[in-house]
């Protein structure tokens, strides 16, 4: 042991120890824009992992071809040759569907906003450690992506991307609580700020804090993007009020929000890299 | 060159070549790992926990290659964790190093190299992990649900990872030993 603690191999390693804790020192003082390191590696690593979650993607749709329908399986049993022929094209036909209705929900999404700009973007990897569904997407400052930028689906909005690489990006969700988005309630028009707490994300929920006591909001109201603060554009769909509480201050109200989309069942994206803000139209 | 100076030039190639295929093969095990960690729909979840797969299989390069090796695969697999996490960059790549170095260190010294051995390290480096991540990102950032974290989250994980440690020992093994048999 004492041998090992004078030798070169382990001098060698407490300086690899001292570079890392300066890399951390390094990334904690960057905010936005992934390090060198991250760069540098999630270049090449990044396109691996999406190779990884398209082949784990077709696999789930072709083990789904068994245990989804009994459609299938009655004819299944009355054409056999037949159908494995059509579920080696199935498999082929579902990739296809899904871009097709990607593309189509991209469509709806572009005639309803205008002036939105979207890079489309699939989630690749999510962090095993993460509690709120943090996910990482396949675009980049490459594709137009940067931090602080909304990353929606046709549902609605699921989080904000926190930190971007050269091909690929780092969200968070609207269930961390280090995510507040200024949201109103569509009915009341009542403002509030949306955060998350653990106790309510393992429910996929979130909360609406800063609600005034006589705000008026009730059970089933949708609550939407305010657009102040300037990274969230206005009208964006978050989720829909479960319940509505007094904070133990006495002074405020909370909500609790059930979002629009399962955050922790998403694999297709858009990231909002641009929109005209409120401001922008009065001018 | 002497006969004698070709052929121990000849050995030492021939190991400097084995070493670079040990490492490759390694680097690749590390890489799948994490992809499989960190693919969205690949694992069911534990209560609300996810396997962190990349610990079993550092700490048994660690306890096959030694505490050098084995923190050079710390480092490894903790920068590729990092690079997919909410963590800071270098977080996970410290501790495993310094986690890693340990367990290579036990087993050259002090513990025989068995599936027992691993799994009692693999425990000792999870909950080491755990709770430092626990301690720094919930503890200190979000006092009130760290108990919940705790419970739902950190011990679960151990022990879900745990349950798959068996059989990356195994595959690790097999990979340890085949490199060792062409060295």
């Amino acid at each position: 042991m004492k041998n090992f603690i004078k030798s070169t191999a382990f001098k060698a390693l407490t300086a690899v120890a001292l570079f890392l804790v300066g890399i951390m020192i390094y990334a904690a003082s960057t905010s936005g824009v992934a390090t060198i390191p991250e760069i540098l590696t999630g270049a090449i690593v990044t396109p691996i992992q999406s190779l990884g979650s398209a082949i784990s993607d077709g696999f789930n749709n072709f083990i789904g071809i068994f245990t989804d329908s009994n459609i299938l399986r009655e004819e299944n049993n009355k054409l056999q040759s037949e159908i494995n022929d059509l579920r080696r094209n199935q498999v082929e036909l579902d990739e296809l569907k899904r871009l097709n209705e990607l593309y189509r929900q991209f469509l709806e999404l572009k005639e309803q906003n205008p002036d939105y700009s979207f890079v489309d973007c699939r989630v690749i990897a999510v962090d095993a450690g993460s509690k709120y569904g943090n996910f990482t997407i396949n675009a980049g400052i490459l594709s137009g992506v940067e931090a602080n930028q909304p990353v929606i689906t046709p549902q609605g909005l699921v989080g904000v991307v926190y930190q971007a690489g050269l091909n690929f990006s780092k969200v968070r969700t609207i269930l961390d609580p280090s995510t507040q988005v200024s949201a109103s309630v569509s009915r009341t028009n009542s403002g509030g700020v949306t955060g998350g707490s653990l106790s309510l994300a393992l429910q996929n929920k979130l909360r609406l804090n800063y609600l005034s006591r006589n705000s008026g909001v009730a059970a089933g109201d949708y609550v939407i993007t305010s657009g102040k603060g300037g990274i969230y554009p206005d009208g964006l769909l978050i989720g829909t009020i479960k319940e509505v509480e007094l904070e133990s201050d006495g002074l405020t109200m909370y909500a609790v929000i059930e979002p629009f989309s399962n955050i922790n069942d998403i694999s297709d994206v858009f990231v909002i890299t641009g929109f005209k803000s409120p401001s922008e139209d009065t001018e | 060159m002497k006969p004698e100076e070709r052929l121990n030039a000849g050995r030492l190639i021939n190991r400097l070549g084995s070493r670079y295929l040990k490492w490759t093969a390694y680097g690749l095990v590390i890489l799948l790992t994490i992809i499989l960690q960190s693919l969205p729909r690949f694992l069911p979840q534990l209560l609300s926990a996810k396997p962190l797969l990349i610990i079993p299989v550092v700490v048994c390069i660690a306890m096959f290659e030694g505490p050098v090796d084995g923190a050079a695969a710390g480092v490894c697999g903790g920068i590729l964790w990092d690079l997919f996490s909410d963590r800071l960059l270098g977080f996970n790549a410290l501790i495993l190093l310094i986690l890693c170095c340990a367990c290579g260190l036990m087993s050259q010294l002090l513990i025989r190299n068995n599936l027992l051995s691993t799994l009692m390290m693999t425990a000792a480096t999870l909950f080491v992990q755990g709770i430092l991540s626990w301690f720094f990102y919930d503890l200190l950032l979000d006092f009130e649900n760290s108990l919940t974290a705790l419970l739902y989250f950190t011990l679960p994980g151990i022990f879900y990872t745990l349950i798959l440690t068996p059989p990356i020992y195994l595959a690790v093994y097999a990979v340890a030993r085949i490199l060792r048999n062409r060295e």
